[in-house]
């Protein structure tokens, strides 16, 4: 194994403990990753720009801080990159759409500073459906991102690119955003840990908006603790976001270590048995649930059942909820102020050519559902009974925990697909939201985990969703550990990274 | 939508802002019909005295203490304007 490899095998955590400890240079492991980037970009297309030169003065910094005796940050020298919903100054960010294309920001996002703050080094942007709206990474004017498992396959998404290069290891960790799934999903389809946390709990400061009161940002990683190290970097009340949350940020890797031991006695995991009756439900990922929820019970877990009445209308209400607020967050793409402008001689004809020009179909799709639900004449039956709704989904979780402290599921009811197999049945690609829009739709905190793979071939991963009460990541992030402590699924390495599991 | 998609959908694109011909909207109209079919299943939610969400206990006052603070520069901000004029943001004329 060569000095590169070795560093690629290590998780985040190992990478900054060792750049710590002097064991690693700060810029041999960017070096490492940006060869790696360069060696897997032609098959994956996971980013959007790389900044190599940025990267390399970063990692720098951290080794002359480092031989100087400063304090690093708890990320020093670990090479990250960003979703391209994040903004970052002076680096370009097109959220993955035509209508942002050459757009670089003139501030920093929360996100991009506190991961420098950190230490972080930034490698660049990542690939993703336009605005977020996507669940397989193919809706963009850019080229569409392959999965590292099958490189015919999508990746998932919205965050498909930061899914495909944290598992191609050409990032050490990355930053996804999840307004119904779409850190989570693309978690489960590249066998990653992939963590919404609680409504609030991180900023969206600087987080390109698609549904401001369901969009939430978070780590997608290998392991659990990297999840854990990101979380904490990330979590804390922010100034310029007045729904984040001021409450306390806990010592996340605490967790992640009291899990690693194993030992789930006095924890209690709720199963919705009725869900698993779902139309849709692929068999081997039920196979896949069930062996995952042995192991939980083998380190000690107490398994019951319980019942979320209004399961099987979230999604209904997700997709009223989240297109109206799509509808309203997009109207400012109009080519005056950033971005794409087609010049026409009156301002509405700008209007309308600049959006009919910059945005996607799924976009416009989205855009024209939200302006309907949000119409005088329908308001009241879609928008105002969607909110309706989603109080009797919020109270239903409630309910459920107070016979658990989680609740389990698969993540995605399939596992990934051919690339184009389903781009013209936008209502089936909705549907496979169904296991993860809960969480959004009550600000609930849910993490992804490997559960492992498809027998069939190509073999393709499969993961175990765990969804908590409001600030439970800590809970969370103890039986994740505990599972990936009993299992291997995480060690593995895809094909499409120039090297052999 | 049934009987008048084009007519309903050219309304949604002119509220929306969205130049959208005759074939896009053809398409889109259909998807959207179905898609509406599926999201009516709310309309048999009974929701009898429920309120809307509200995430109202999460959220801090969104007001700022009153102190002066600095700001975005103008001219970074005008750097991503597509048309400036005279350090102004240009845009065609839409007033006679």
């Amino acid at each position: 194994m060569s000095d590169f490899d070795d560093i690629l095998a290590r998780s985040a955590r190992a990478l900054a403990s060792g750049i710590r400890r002097g064991e690693l240079s700060a810029v041999d492991v960017t070096q490492a990753h940006l060869e790696q980037i360069q060696a897997t970009e032609p098959a994956l297309h996971a980013y959007r720009c790389v900044t190599s030169e940025l990267a390399l003065e970063q990692a720098a910094a951290v080794d002359r801080a480092r031989a100087a005796g400063a304090q690093l940050g708890p990320l020093a020298g670990v090479p990250v990159a960003l979703k391209d919903i994040f903004v970052t100054e002076g680096v370009a960010t097109t959220c993955g759409s035509a209508i942002l294309s050459g757009w670089v920001p003139p501030y920093q996002g929360t996100h991009a500073q506190r991961l420098a703050d950190a230490g972080a080094v930034l490698l660049g942007k990542l690939a993703m459906d336009e605005f977020g709206m996507g669940s397989a990474s193919e809706n963009t004017p850019f080229e569409p991102v392959h999965n590292p498992w099958a490189v015919g396959h999508v990746p998932g998404g919205s965050s498909g690119g930061t899914a495909a290069a944290v598992a191609a290891r050409s990032c050490a960790l990355g930053l996804g955003t999840d307004t119904g799934g779409s850190i989570r999903q693309p978690a489960s389809l590249c066998n990653l840990v992939g963590l919404k946390p609680t409504y609030g709990r991180v900023s969206r400061h600087g987080m390109i908006a698609f549904a401001s009161s369901l969009d939430q940002a978070g780590p997608m990683t290998r392991e659990v603790g990297d999840a854990a190290l990101a979380l904490g970097v990330l979590a804390g009340v922010d100034p310029s976001d007045a729904t984040s949350l001021d409450a306390p940020v806990p010592d996340y890797l605490a967790a992640v270590d009291a899990g690693a031991l194993g030992q789930l006695a006095g924890t209690t995991i709720g199963v919705h048995r009725r869900a698993l009756e779902l139309d849709g439900l692929d068999a081997e990922v039920r196979a896949r649930f069930e062996a995952s929820l042995a192991v939980l019970a083998d380190a000690g877990a107490r398994v019951v059942d319980i019942e979320l009445p209004h399961f099987e209308h979230a999604v209904a209400t997700y997709y009223v909820l989240c297109t109206a607020e799509a509808s309203s967050n997009l109207a400012r793409y109009d080519g005056v102020r950033y971005g794409l402008r087609r010049a026409r001689p009156s301002l509405r004809e700008t209007y309308e050519a600049t959006r009919h020009d910059g945005f996607g179909v799924e976009v416009k799709r989205r855009i024209l559902l939200g302006t309907f639900v949000l119409r005088a004449e329908s308001y009241a039956d879609y928008y105002g009974r969607a909110m309706q709704v989603r109080s009797l989904i919020a109270q239903d979780y409630a309910a459920a925990f107070t016979r658990c402290d989680m609740i389990a599921s698969p993540t995605s009811p399939v596992p990934s697909w051919r690339i184009g197999a389903k781009v013209d049945d936008p209502l089936a690609l909705y549907l496979l939201d169904v296991f993860t829009i809960g969480a959004n739709l009550a600000g609930l905190p849910a993490i992804s985990i490997p559960a492992g793979f498809t027998t069939s071939s190509p073999r393709l991963p499969i993961g175990l969703q765990l969804i908590g009460p409001h600030l439970a990541e800590p809970a969370l992030l103890r039986v994740a550990a505990a599972h990936e402590a009993a299992t291997a699924w995480h060690l593995e390495r895809p094909p499409a990274t120039g090297a052999a599991s | 939508m049934a009987n008048d998609d084009s007519t309903l959908v050219d309304e949604l694109a002119r509220l929306a802002h969205l130049e959208l011909p005759a074939a896009e909207a053809h398409v889109l109209g259909a998807q959207l019909e179905t898609i509406l079919g599926y999201i009516r299943r709310l309309q048999s939610v009974d929701v009898t005295d429920v309120p809307e969400y509200l995430t109202a206990v999460q959220v801090r006052s969104g007001l700022r203490d009153d102190v002066e603070a600095s700001t975005l520069d103008v001219d970074r901000a005008l750097a991503a304007v597509p048309a400036v004029h005279d350090r102004l943001v240009a845009v065609p004329k839409f007033k006679d």
